[in-house]
């Protein structure tokens, strides 16, 4: 008779939310009514998965990540070293010395002058000028020559 | 004034003093400036000069027309252009001269050359 009125009881109880389609709560009271507890079997069952499956992940993410962290680092650290160590290896350039090669790029060959005049005068009232006039020159090459064309006082004065 | 001069013939060309320079005359100067001294160089006209012990790098046909002036080539060499104790042209200790000998500054000694 028990089972008949319980099994009874719950049929009721189905019917009566079998518009929502949710499976109905039971409802207990603990020694404080006040505060309902759910028993919903369905949602302890899910929330266990859940708990579990983070239980299982949580201790996986854990070894993956102090694997995964150090493994960069040691990367980058082995980069910086090779980086590093060529900078250490580089012979010291001698700025002290310079090669006869480059030197050689310049083309210094002898010419003649064939023809020089005074300069403006107040360009000479400049020292800087006045010795740089002295080195720069006009030339061109004509029959095998180099034709030198000087502005320079102090040149003259020689 | 005529004469024989040394020259840097592959500069870029650049206006100076209203004309246009297209190179430079190799003279001797003592460190101070205040005089200045034209080389004489004895050899043929248009003959190259070179380094004492490096001919084959001054080898005619590897020269550049113009100089690059970025580079700085003239900037960097021509710190190391002077006349030694006895006069002569040096380039880091090395003489500068031609086929008929090297290049000697008649009265400046222990100066710069550009």
């Amino acid at each position: 008779m028990l089972r008949k009125a319980l099994g009874f009881g719950l049929r009721i109880a189905y019917k009566r939310n079998s518009n929502s389609n949710i499976f109905p709560p039971f409802y207990t009271y603990s020694t404080n009514q006040n505060k309902p507890t759910t028993m919903d079997p369905v949602s302890d069952l899910n929330k266990k998965v859940e708990e579990v499956k983070i239980e299982e992940a949580a201790p996986k993410a854990e070894e993956k990540q102090p694997e995964a962290q150090p493994a960069p680092k040691e990367g980058q650290k082995e980069k910086k070293e090779k980086k590093e160590k060529p900078k250490k290896e580089e012979p010291a350039i001698d700025k002290s010395v310079v090669d006869p090669k480059l030197f050689s790029a310049i083309d210094i060959r002898i010419a003649e002058i064939v023809e020089c005049w005074k300069v403006i005068p107040f360009l000479l009232s400049i020292q800087n000028l006045k010795i740089c006039t002295a080195r720069r020159f006009w030339f061109a090459e004509k029959s095998d020559r180099l034709h030198l064309a000087f502005k320079s006082s102090s040149l003259m004065t020689k | 004034m005529k004469g024989k001069v040394i020259v840097m013939a592959n500069l870029k060309p650049r206006p100076l003093a209203g004309f246009l320079s297209n190179g430079m005359v190799v003279c001797a100067s003592t460190p101070d400036h205040t005089q200045v001294e034209l080389l004489i160089p004895e050899g043929e006209l248009g003959e190259r000069l070179y380094l004492e012990g490096h001919e084959d790098l001054f080898a005619q046909g590897d020269i550049q027309p113009v100089l690059n002036p970025k580079k700085k080539i003239l900037e960097k060499c021509v710190e190391f252009f002077k006349t030694d104790e006895e006069g002569f042209v040096t380039w880091q200790g090395i003489k500068l001269r031609t086929k008929a000998g090297p290049i000697k500054a008649a009265t400046i000694k222990n100066g710069n050359v550009s």
